[in-house]
């Protein structure tokens, strides 16, 4: 009887430490850290956002993409990285807008910081501007910078200082204001 | 020089326009063109790139007056030529001047309404005003050309 007895505690022994080794394998990968956030603490904080806003008659006007966005509700602000915002203009007159960072702010205004280009879609040649800033206000429908741009269309590379251009228009003009030089290869 | 046609053209200017759909550019304000020893001068230079090419195929330049200067040949003198407009069709090597038209070389000169200059053999036409409207009492060609320049 007490062989019997010693037995099953071993047994039983055995059996809790295989199911406890059993669970710790097959539980899930382990919960990843924290999110890293901002030094500043937002009021929120997403990661890999993909937003489209709408007119008021169902018409897809802005896409956001962004690696992370932190609003902060005081300011008003949403910082976004790796933004790729894609100004929608009915699909005639689309612009894609990428850059390091952007700021949006409460009135829909965006700031575009560091290695900002902005692509023309469905034109050929697309004319294609970089600069280190850009400002899109009036709804998506102005874009200016008070600083260099560079501007590429077909075999023409234009630079400046200072850019304004309307996209509300079927043919947007792109104003470049100081500094222009203008090169053109033909081969 | 004739060899300059396949060069790159440059240009500065005070300011600039840019048509993103047509790829029509204006150029205002101290506009300077240069490709190769060709040099145009001007208030305001329009460029027309074709879309499917993406080539230059006209450039119009306007001023007070528009000027261009190139050198025809190799160890020829530069040759000055101004006028209201100034038209550069790069693919047809053809440079029209049009209103006030003046061209000058070595001290030579030649004055009518419109001249039009050949950008690869350097040869140049000039029509009186009297030859493009048939009105006789508009005014003929002139030519100036200095003592020795006829061999």
């Amino acid at each position: 009887m007490e062989f019997l007895r010693k037995y099953l505690i071993v047994a039983v022994i055995t059996i809790v430490g295989a199911a406890f080794i059993w669970l710790n394998s097959n539980r899930g990968p382990a919960v990843e850290s924290a999110l890293e956030l901002p030094e500043e603490i937002p009021d929120v904080y997403m990661t890999d956002m993909d937003l489209t806003r709408y007119s008021a008659t169902g018409v897809p006007t802005l896409k956001v993409l962004a690696s992370s966005v932190a609003t902060y509700n005081d300011s008003g602000k949403s910082i976004l990285t790796a933004p790729v915002v894609t100004l929608l203009k009915d699909q005639e007159n689309d612009w894609k807008i990428t850059a390091r960072n952007a700021v949006v702010y409460d009135n829909e205004d965006i700031e575009f910081f560091t290695d900002v280009v902005v692509t023309q879609l469905n034109t050929t040649p697309a004319s294609i501007v970089k600069s280190e800033y850009m400002k899109v206000t009036e709804q998506g429908n102005l874009v200016t910078t008070d600083k260099p741009v560079e501007i590429t269309q077909g075999k023409q590379i234009i630079n400046a200082v200072g850019m304004n251009v309307n996209l509300d228009t079927i043919s947007p003009i792109i104003h470049l204001e100081n500094e222009v030089t203008f090169f053109y290869d033909p081969i | 020089l004739p060899e300059d046609r396949n060069l790159p053209i440059t240009g500065k200017a005070d300011t600039n326009t840019l048509d993103t759909n047509t790829g029509t550019s204006v150029l205002t304000g101290n506009v300077v063109i240069n490709q190769g020893k060709l040099q145009i001068l001007a208030d305001q230079v329009t460029i027309i790139t074709d879309p499917e090419t993406n080539d230059l195929t006209y450039m119009k330049a306007i001023g007070k007056p528009a000027q261009f200067t190139d050198i025809p040949e190799l160890d020829a003198d530069e040759v000055e030529v101004t006028g209201d407009t100034v038209e550069y069709y790069p693919q047809q090597n053809l440079i029209v001047t049009l209103g006030n038209s003046q061209i000058t070389q070595s001290g030579n000169e030649a004055r009518g309404e419109k001249i039009e200059y050949d950008t690869l053999s350097g040869q140049m036409v000039i029509y009186s005003a009297r030859a493009l409207s048939g009105d006789n009492s508009q005014g003929q060609a002139e030519l100036l050309l200095q003592p020795g320049t006829v061999d």
